[in-house]
């Protein structure tokens, strides 16, 4: 989806909310696979994926349209929850949990969960290297877990760095560079 | 290893593949459905309610509420098509859109293109389904009540 179309999507989304299902197909497997590189763990990336998406849903008259990508959006917000889930030792899915509560839908048909559960945990089991990063990574302060995250498992320039983060592309420099020698320290 | 050694390790890290997956349908349907209630169609249920319930206090106790009295008073000056046209209105209109709008917010179509096939789910919601099923009783009611009328005066 180029600019264009987002920008006109998101007008149609203001007037049927309905169409925000576009925007949940386009960019699910991004965010899903940004969060789960971050924690190695397809339940708690599956479940901040989701809330990632409930926020961006119930928040989206207040995005403003600025030229860039809504997935950096979207990726400001699922980092905003992951660092929520990092900090509390127990991060509830509450908001996700009542709506489906009150809604009435399952959370997950169970049968492609475990199916695509165990399919990625075999995929893990492929990329040892990563997997020892992974771990030393999240030892680090989130500061430096978010960039390196970001730049080396997403593969996002500098620039979208700091777009998502919302600073300078300089401080994602200093951050990169301080948090590589942190990370190699513990390597 | 120095830190240009772990950059570039970093820079070809093999990342593990994340295909294109089907576990987050459920929850796509609860997040789109987030948003819509049913309490909006409770107040234009209102409508009818009232016009109905003012009626029925005067039949049964002789007592003279607004609408329905307001609407005797003018009423009898206007042509027989307006007063039929606002009974219609509001008895089985707003009854319809009702049972329409409640039933919009329980029922997700989507339609697979590349299987062509249209996935129908239905929530199942009490709140929704009780005023379905109340708009709808009325809506049929009075549409039965003005069949029933129009073949009694011979069509």
């Amino acid at each position: 989806m180029n600019l264009i179309e987002e920008k006109q999507l998101l007008l149609e989304i203001k007037m049927d909310p309905s169409r925000f299902s576009v925007l949940f197909d386009t960019y699910y497997t991004q965010i899903f696979s940004y969060l789960f590189h971050r924690v190695a763990d397809f339940e708690i990336a599956r479940d901040i994926t989701s809330e990632t998406f409930l926020r961006a849903f119930l928040n989206i008259s207040a995005f403003k349209w600025k030229g860039v990508s809504f997935s950096y959006w979207l990726f400001r917000i699922a980092n905003n929850e992951m660092n929520q889930y990092f900090r509390k030792s127990k991060y509830s899915f509450t908001s996700l949990d009542l709506l489906v509560e009150s809604s009435g839908w399952d959370a997950a048909d169970p049968k492609t969960t475990v199916e695509e559960k165990m399919a990625m945990e075999k995929e893990l089991q492929k990329h040892a290297d990563y997997l020892i990063i992974q771990k030393k990574l999240r030892m680090l302060p989130l500061a430096y877990q978010e960039v390196i995250a970001l730049r080396y498992f997403e593969q996002k320039s500098i620039k979208e760095v700091a777009m998502i983060l919302n600073k300078r592309e300089g401080t994602i420099k200093s951050l990169l560079s301080r948090g590589i020698e942190k990370l190699r320290e513990m390597i | 290893m120095n830190t240009d050694d772990l950059e570039k390790k970093l820079d070809s890290l093999n990342m593990p593949k994340v295909p294109a997956m089907q576990h987050q349908i459920p929850a796509k349907l609860a997040i789109l459905n987030a948003k819509k209630s049913a309490r909006a169609t409770l107040w234009l249920m209102m409508i009818p309610v009232l016009m109905l319930g003012s009626a029925l206090v005067q039949t049964w106790f002789h007592v003279n509420l607004p609408p329905w009295v307001w609407l005797q008073k003018n009423g009898q000056h206007w042509p027989t098509w307006i007063r039929f046209g606002i009974f219609a209105l509001v008895v089985i209109v707003i009854p319809l859109v009702v049972v329409f709008l409640n039933l919009l917010s329980i029922i997700w179509l989507q339609y697979d293109r590349k299987q062509r096939v249209l996935h129908i789910s239905v929530r199942i919601r009490l709140f929704n389904i009780i005023i379905i099923i109340i708009a709808g009783l009325f809506a049929l009611l009075f549409i039965g009540h003005t069949i029933a009328e129009y073949m009694q005066n011979g069509g």
